[in-house]
């Protein structure tokens, strides 16, 4: 089981090797999913992608991803103005999309392939914090995740043992994670 | 640990503004956080206090803003500076805008 904690300027923690692969297939999934030519529609944990970004070839980008968990990653900076919106999405969609890769690779860096005891600079652990609240983001917005879902203990969401009901329970694990190690991050 | 566990507000109790009316051209941008799910209310807190340097305090204060009140004002400045603000709530996960303060 995930254990964090403070050590000096550090904070130590402990991965079960299923839970650092799982960890590792949901970031690197949410890591494709922003970069140039990764897919805008996949799930997390529903494929592996290690190719090297070119954020060379990034396109412009002018509108709101049509995909809700995308959207959720990169929102709309102006409200109600669109022109305003459209704009500022241009000058920093991608820079956005290239600084959420790089915290995705951050924690890949720092994360044993086989789980075990780990130590995180500070930094690296702040990067831990940033990618997990990422892939949180898009399972939430996935799951459709709302106040009266954590409310009701998540109703049907947590029935049976369907890919909803494992993806809601993946869901609730990572907020756990994020939430230990943010007390570590503080102590 | 269940209220530190709490998401802030769902969206959709979020107000919509109006941004019809006339808006000064003197008058300074905010930059606000809306409520969302999903997003840590410890997370949050640590956002507020790394990003803008705000004690535990007032980040606590802001974050208890947007889960009771649907949103919070945590910033305020020049248009561009209001813009790389959003830019970095962005980049830390939280949902946020600007707009001018009227």
């Amino acid at each position: 089981m995930t254990a964090f904690w403070r050590s000096g300027d550090t904070v130590c923690a402990v991965l079960d090797e299923s839970e650092a692969q799982l960890v590792r297939r949901l970031v690197t999934d949410v890591r494709a999913m922003l970069t140039p030519d990764g897919s805008s529609h996949g799930v997390p944990g529903d494929g592996a992608f290690d190719g090297v970004p070119d954020w060379s070839q990034a396109p412009a980008a002018v509108s709101a991803p049509e995909d809700p968990a995308m959207a959720r990653l990169l929102p709309d900076g102006y409200r109600d103005d669109p022109a305003a919106a459209a704009e500022l999405r241009r000058l920093t969609e991608w820079s956005l999309r290239e600084a959420k890769s790089q915290t995705a690779q951050r924690l890949l860096d720092s994360l044993p392939d086989r789980g075990g005891s780990l130590t995180l600079d500070l930094p690296t652990a702040e990067a831990w914090l940033g990618a997990l609240n990422d892939v949180r983001l898009v399972l939430g917005t996935r799951l459709e995740v709302t106040e009266d879902t954590v409310r009701n203990e998540a109703g049907g969401l947590r029935e049976g043992d369907g890919p909803v009901a494992v993806a809601y329970q993946v869901y609730c694990w990572l907020g756990v994670v994020q939430d230990e190690l943010l007390s570590a991050v503080w102590d | 640990m269940i209220g530190a566990m709490s998401p802030t507000l769902a969206p959709d109790r979020v107000e919509r503004t109006d941004l019809d009316e006339q808006v000064d051209p003197d008058q300074p941008w905010i930059t606000i956080v809306w409520n969302d799910p999903v997003n840590l209310m410890s997370y949050v807190v640590w956002v507020f206090q790394k990003l803008f340097g705000y004690d535990r305090e007032k980040a606590t204060r802001l974050m208890l803003d947007v889960h009771h009140k649907g949103r919070a004002v945590v910033s305020t400045g020049a248009r561009e500076r209001m813009e790389l603000d959003v830019s970095r709530l962005h980049a830390a996960g939280l949902w946020a805008t600007l707009r001018q303060d009227r």
